[in-house]
């Protein structure tokens, strides 16, 4: 659908269409996805991702199967440690810690099939001293 | 030969779209067997008749030869084209569709099992006197046994299904302390893909390009060759941007190179489209592996060449198709294709299904846009990201660049992320605008997810 709109007193034409919730916007060769709710002031930030801002879990960066869990509840691991090794779409993708950390839950079993966004593994809560 | 009256499609997407329109112009109606999941596809609403043959997971459908075979026979069709992936490199299929008295569009189970098979075509590369990466490619699978063979080979050195293609089951291993991890992953990538965990290694060349030749051998088994194609650009070992030809060959190399591809074919009796494909680095060639397929890029070799290669393929196997020895095709211009997947370039390339809103494409001289799915069809995870492919020619290739690019910033696709910025970063890369670029390019340059602009959200 063509929406006109005004930006910067010049009159424009974009292509945009709102799908679940999501609006898509085509202008000058690129593609925007506005989340609907995010035109309205709302606190946090879209969840699911590592973007989501929380350091104390890793969850799905994608819908997908769990192939293998690398780790136990209670070891420590390294940065660039493997964590957890899930498939989607027929490849794999090897999820790593991006610092060393002590690992508090597993909360997945391989063979599993999760959610973007679900939690797949928590952290120990860092000691704020060091 | 029996003339094709029906012919069964054994593939999904943009390819089945693809061989639908080549049976259409020669006259032939088609089947498609498709998955529960495909009902909502371009395919599915194009074709004569359609037989779903199981359910999404590609092991009970796609992969599935006997529900593949008996949905060709119950839609009444009398030949089969495999596409590519799925069941196009499985000799056993091969040899059940001629057994049902179906005509598989492609060449024979035997080519099939010789060339198709690295570890075995490795070894008729070394009869025809072709050189090779070196590597390990021997039956032991045994992890640290295969860990020692890497180390001798020397790192980094590439992990790969020995039944398979495409990047699946493709592993880097640059180090002793990974492998062990990399070479499981491989196995089970390969098991779940191509059904059987074997791998083997090469040794991985650091700076080299991925130049492949297409082949094609007509129903009298003459072999010809129809030039070469530049495919460098890769991440995780799958093609991204291809273009034919290379600008990267010398003619001596060339003519070399395409001798090599059609010696090895004619050694494997090769009959249909297949692709030969070569690492070149620092002037030297080396064999990687024969295709015994149509390639997903087979469109650049037919906009720089004016052939159809689907077209040929099935008059080949209905014995219908003949290269006349006075023919001399010279390529004219270039052509580029990009492949667009279902993916969110800020978030590292991680998959992006979901329900397609408005698909666009800007149609104009020299442009093609091969797709398999339009506004309200769903992109699922149940199989490969891609949503189309599009292809360009110009009449040089800093113009079929420039053309490229203008196409995929007037491509609308709402629903999904695509992959469009990362291709556009590719297109505009000093490394790629000359030429120059190597089968690393994305490594060196892309390997981190792209930034988002200013405060819009992606």
């Amino acid at each position: 659908m063509k929406v006109p709109f005004e930006f910067q007193g010049q009159f424009h034409e974009v292509e945009a269409e709102l799908i679940k919730g999501h609006l898509w916007i085509h202008f000058q060769g690129k593609t925007w996805c506005v989340e609907k709710e995010s035109t309205t002031p709302r606190r946090g930030k879209a969840q699911g991702t590592r973007s989501s801002g929380n350091r104390d879990l890793i969850s799905a960066p994608m819908p997908g199967k769990i192939i293998k869990v690398m780790v136990q509840s209670g070891s420590l691991v390294e940065t660039g440690q493997v964590l957890v090794i899930m498939e989607a779409m027929k490849m794999e993708y090897t999820l790593k810690a991006d610092r060393v950390v002590q690992i508090a839950e597993v909360l997945v079993k391989p063979g599993q099939q999760v959610r973007l966004g679900d939690t797949l593994i928590s952290f120990k809560k860092e000691e704020s001293s060091s | 030969m029996k003339k094709i009256k029906r012919l069964a499609i054994a593939n999904r997407g943009e390819v089945a779209v693809r061989i639908h329109r080549a049976c259409e112009e020669l006259g032939i109606e088609t089947v498609l067997l498709h998955s529960e999941a495909d009902k909502e596809s371009r395919a599915y609403r194009m074709c004569t008749k359609h037989i779903c043959i199981g359910p999404s997971p590609i092991a009970q459908s796609y992969l599935n030869i006997e529900a593949t075979i008996q949905g060709a026979l119950a839609g009444g069709a009398d030949a089969i084209h495999p596409g590519f992936g799925f069941l196009s490199e499985n000799a056993d299929f091969a040899e059940a569709c001629t057994a049902a008295n179906l005509l598989f569009v492609g060449p024979s189970a035997k080519s099939i099992r010789t060339l198709g098979d690295k570890v075995r075509c490795k070894e008729l590369a070394l009869q025809a006197q072709l050189p090779l990466v070196p590597g390990y490619d021997g039956k032991n699978q045994d992890i640290a046994f295969l860990c020692d063979q890497a180390e001798k080979i020397g790192f980094p050195v590439i992990a790969k299904a020995a039944a398979g293609g495409g990047g699946r089951g493709m592993k880097l291993i640059r180090s002793r302390e990974e492998a062990p991890e990399m070479l499981e992953s491989a196995q089970r990538e390969s098991q779940a893909a191509f059904g059987s965990s074997q791998v083997f290694l090469e040794k991985y060349l650091d700076r080299a390009k991925h130049i492949e030749f297409q082949i094609f051998g007509d129903s009298t088994g003459q072999v010809v060759h129809y030039h070469d194609r530049e495919c460098s650009i890769q991440r995780r070992h799958q093609k991204i941007i291809e273009e034919a030809i290379s600008p990267s060959l010398t003619d001596e190399l060339r003519t070399k190179m395409g001798e090599a591809a059609v010696a090895i074919a004619q050694l494997g009796q090769y009959q249909s489209a297949g692709t030969v494909e070569f690492l070149l680095q620092d002037e030297k060639f080396y064999l990687l592996e024969v295709n015994t397929r149509l390639q997903v890029e087979h469109p650049v070799t037919e906009m720089v060449l004016g052939i159809d290669l689907v077209k040929a393929q099935i008059l080949t196997a209905q014995g219908d198709f003949v290269i006349s020895p006075q023919q001399h095709r010279v390529p004219q211009g270039a052509a580029i294709e990009c492949r667009l997947y279902a993916e969110n370039p800020f978030l590292g390339g991680i998959p992006s299904p979901g329900l397609l809103g408005e698909v666009r494409f800007p149609e104009g001289p020299g442009r093609r846009f091969e797709y398999g799915f339009e506004k309200g069809d769903t992109i699922t995870s149940f199989y490969d990201p891609m949503i189309a492919k599009v292809i360009v020619w110009d009449e040089t290739r800093p113009r079929a660049i420039q053309k490229m690019i203008r196409v995929l910033k007037d491509t609308i696709i709402f629903g999904v992320h695509t992959n469009i910025p990362y291709l556009l970063k590719i297109l505009s890369h000093p490394e790629f605008v000359t030429g120059r670029m190597t089968t690393r390019f994305i490594e060196k340059y892309l390997n981190e997810p792209l930034q988002v602009e200013k405060s819009t959200e992606a």
